[in-house]
């Protein structure tokens, strides 16, 4: 699901090579962290999910079999960690992520594309957290429903009806934001 | 704000997107993967740090609690999960 790693630079690793356990990390943190920010929707949340994920790494590596590739592995522990700090989150709440105004719209060529890119990426974050999760996983990180429903613990029906409201969710707000924007370029 | 950005925004203001726009909208969440946000500063460095701190903290707690003298030891104790396992009884 995120970009492949080099199997060499994982045996390596898996071997002790602790130089090479900090290049799998700088070949891979980016990834990382953005699934972790999509996930948790909140930059200090996702930053420690992101520490969180290596130390999970770092002591499984040993274990790690090779059935999945190294990269679909890191991702399911992303996944796992930045669910449990949503869980951890409900009881320590921080600021949510917010659409700054400068990001909002850009003037070069390629900024309207950016301008609404931003604000999706902000109706996203606004959704709460059980919708944001199934939103994430499926319509960004194309995962199927049965393994959305293992990951959250629900079935994989219960993982399509939570979608669908979601989408609707999601449509709506963005309605909402776009109308915002139109008014404030306008 | 350019013309175009304004075009832009005015056409989804009209149509709305809420009944107009799923296909639009399914293409940009699935677009969304390809764009990877860059934390910036010093995540790779923090990382490397808080494996470090936490994997001889845990080996500490590991070495107290079992009694196993030495840095193989106590490596062998983290990779084997010994690590979690002493947590759970409170280290």
């Amino acid at each position: 699901v995120f970009n492949p790693v080099d199997p060499v630079l994982v045996a390596a690793a898996r071997g002790g090579d602790r130089r090479a356990f900090d290049e799998l990390v700088r070949a891979t943190y980016r990834h990382v962290y953005t699934l972790a920010l999509r996930l948790t929707a909140n930059t200090e949340d996702a930053r420690d999910v992101t520490q969180e994920v290596y130390l999970r790494a770092y002591r499984g590596l040993a274990g790690f079999r090779g059935d999945a590739t190294f990269d679909t592995w890191l991702h399911r522990i992303t996944v796992n960690c930045a669910l449990s700090a949503r869980t951890r989150g409900a009881r320590h709440r921080h600021e949510p992520l917010e659409l700054q105004p400068e990001q909002a719209v850009e003037v070069d060529s390629v900024g309207e594309r950016h301008a609404l890119r931003d604000l999706l990426e902000a109706a996203v974050a606004e959704l709460p957290p059980r919708l944001r999760a199934v939103v994430v996983l499926h319509d960004i990180y194309d995962l199927p429903h049965e393994a959305i429903g293992a990951e959250l613990g629900i079935s994989a029906n219960a993982a399509k009806i939570r979608l669908h409201r979601a989408r609707r969710r999601l449509r709506v707000r963005l309605d909402e934001l776009l109308a915002s924007e139109v008014r404030r370029v306008g | 704000v350019s013309a175009e950005t304004r075009a832009v925004f005015a056409d989804f203001g009209a149509t709305g997107v809420a009944e107009t726009t799923d296909p639009w909208l399914r293409a940009q969440l699935a677009a969304m993967r390809d764009r990877v946000i860059d934390p910036g500063g010093d995540l790779p460095r923090s990382i490397a740090d808080h494996v470090d701190r936490r994997v001889h903290d845990a080996r500490r707690r590991a070495r107290r609690l079992l009694g196993v003298a030495g840095a193989g030891g106590a490596a062998a104790l983290v990779v084997t999960g010994a690590v979690v396992r002493t947590r759970r009884a409170g280290a």
